[in-house]
């Protein structure tokens, strides 16, 4: 899939990520490739303005925190941030259940 | 120097000094494992991380809504105060017709731009709000300006002040408004510049109030007309209040009037604009 098409979706598919465990940059890129079986092959640099802005709008929140021996960021998903989710996602399902039957995917 | 550190040092030097040590520090851990997983293949994971200058420009749209926020802050208190020591504190007025002028200007502008801002702001525009405050700063520095000018002036033939006193001070005073000049004009160039790649990609969002307050900014003639109204409105209940209901009305159509010149003065620095023939159709 085409990194444009991603980008619009990319906030929502974070916090829900994150709604799981908190994680840091790595695992969350490893994570959102994992779920999506390497359909979504964003730039990696793209993760991280994104989680910043996240961050800046109170949805997320992150610590440095040391993993394994090694220092890392760690972001979490705040209460606001959960809220977030729960109307993405009943935004893309909307979405989502149009699109599908504008194909005639429901036939 | 190994690659990964030259990657990072381009990466930090395109970065706000604010974010740098954050961001490079993270960007390492992650390139670190990154190079891991690749077995030890720097080249492979720089080319998946993406250039070092996208992804620090990233960065910076990224965080502008939070540098709006800051020049709204500041130019917000600093326009309050310069259109408070207009309104009621008697101004040490030199006979100067052109600082008179840069006073009267600077405070009508000033007051379109509160207002014009103040709207952006409730509809979420970060960039037009960084805009508006640029314009609000630059406002306020003629109002402030002049009224420092008058009271030095003022001050100086008095002798209440030595000469020493009052040169500092207005320079202390002159040194803090260029600092948030500096500031909050550099914000707005940064979103001047999100504004053109956002066109380019024809991505303009806009939803509830933000959707209403775009349609009202879309006609200049209306937000020019809803402002003129009110702060003539205003300004001659206030007029009635302190003096006499003689003479408000005057008094208000006046103050309308200058908020249109107002309007014509700043309107193209405040993203005012007419719907184009091609938006139209």
């Amino acid at each position: 899939m085409k990194p444009a098409a991603v980008q619009g979706h990319l906030d929502g598919m974070l916090l829900a990520i994150l709604s799981g465990a908190p994680m840091h940059g790595y695992a969350i890129i490893e994570e959102l490739r994992r779920r999506s079986r390497g359909s979504f092959d964003l730039p990696e640099g793209s993760v991280y303005p994104a989680l910043y802005r996240l961050e800046e709008d109170g949805l997320v929140t992150s610590a440095w925190v040391v993993v394994e021996g090694r220092r890392r960021r760690v972001y979490s998903l705040t209460r606001r941030g959960r809220a977030a989710l729960g109307r993405q996602r009943e935004g893309w399902r909307s979405f989502a259940r149009a699109v599908d039957a504008v194909y005639g995917g429901a036939r | 120097m190994t690659r990964l550190d030259a990657y990072l040092a381009r990466l930090g030097a395109a970065l706000p000094v604010s974010i740098r040590a954050r961001v490079v520090d993270e960007v390492r851990a992650h390139l670190e494992d990154s190079i891991g997983a690749e077995s030890g293949d720097e080249d492979k994971a720089l080319q998946r991380f993406g250039d070092a200058r996208v992804v620090a420009q990233r960065f910076v749209v990224e965080g502008l809504a939070r540098r709006s926020r800051i020049a709204w802050r500041t130019a917000l208190p600093l326009m309050v105060a310069a259109l408070g020591l207009t309104a009621y504190v008697p101004t040490p007025m030199p006979d100067d017709a052109l600082i008179g002028l840069a006073l009267a200007a600077g405070a009508q502008v000033g007051f379109v731009a509160l207002s014009v801002t103040l709207l952006r702001r409730v509809a979420g525009d970060d960039v037009l709000v960084a805009r508006g405050s640029r314009v609000c700063v630059i406002a306020a520095g003629l109002v402030l300006g002049a009224w420092t000018y008058g009271f030095a002036e003022t001050a100086t033939r008095s002798g209440a002040f030595g000469r020493a006193t009052i040169v500092s001070g207005v320079a202390v005073i002159g040194g803090l408004w260029a600092l948030f000049a500096v500031t909050v004009g550099r914000t707005a160039r940064i979103g001047d510049w999100v504004r053109a790649v956002e066109q380019a990609a024809a991505v303009r969002p806009a939803v509830g109030v933000g959707r209403s307050i775009d349609r009202i900014m879309v006609r200049p003639w209306l937000a020019c007309a809803a402002v003129a109204v009110a702060a003539g409105i205003a300004m001659g209940a206030v007029h009635a209040i302190h003096h006499s209901f003689a003479g408000s009305a005057a008094t208000g159509m006046t103050e309308a009037a200058m908020v249109v010149a107002g309007f014509v003065l700043a309107g193209p620095a405040l993203g005012l604009r007419g719907r184009s023939k091609r938006e139209v159709v």
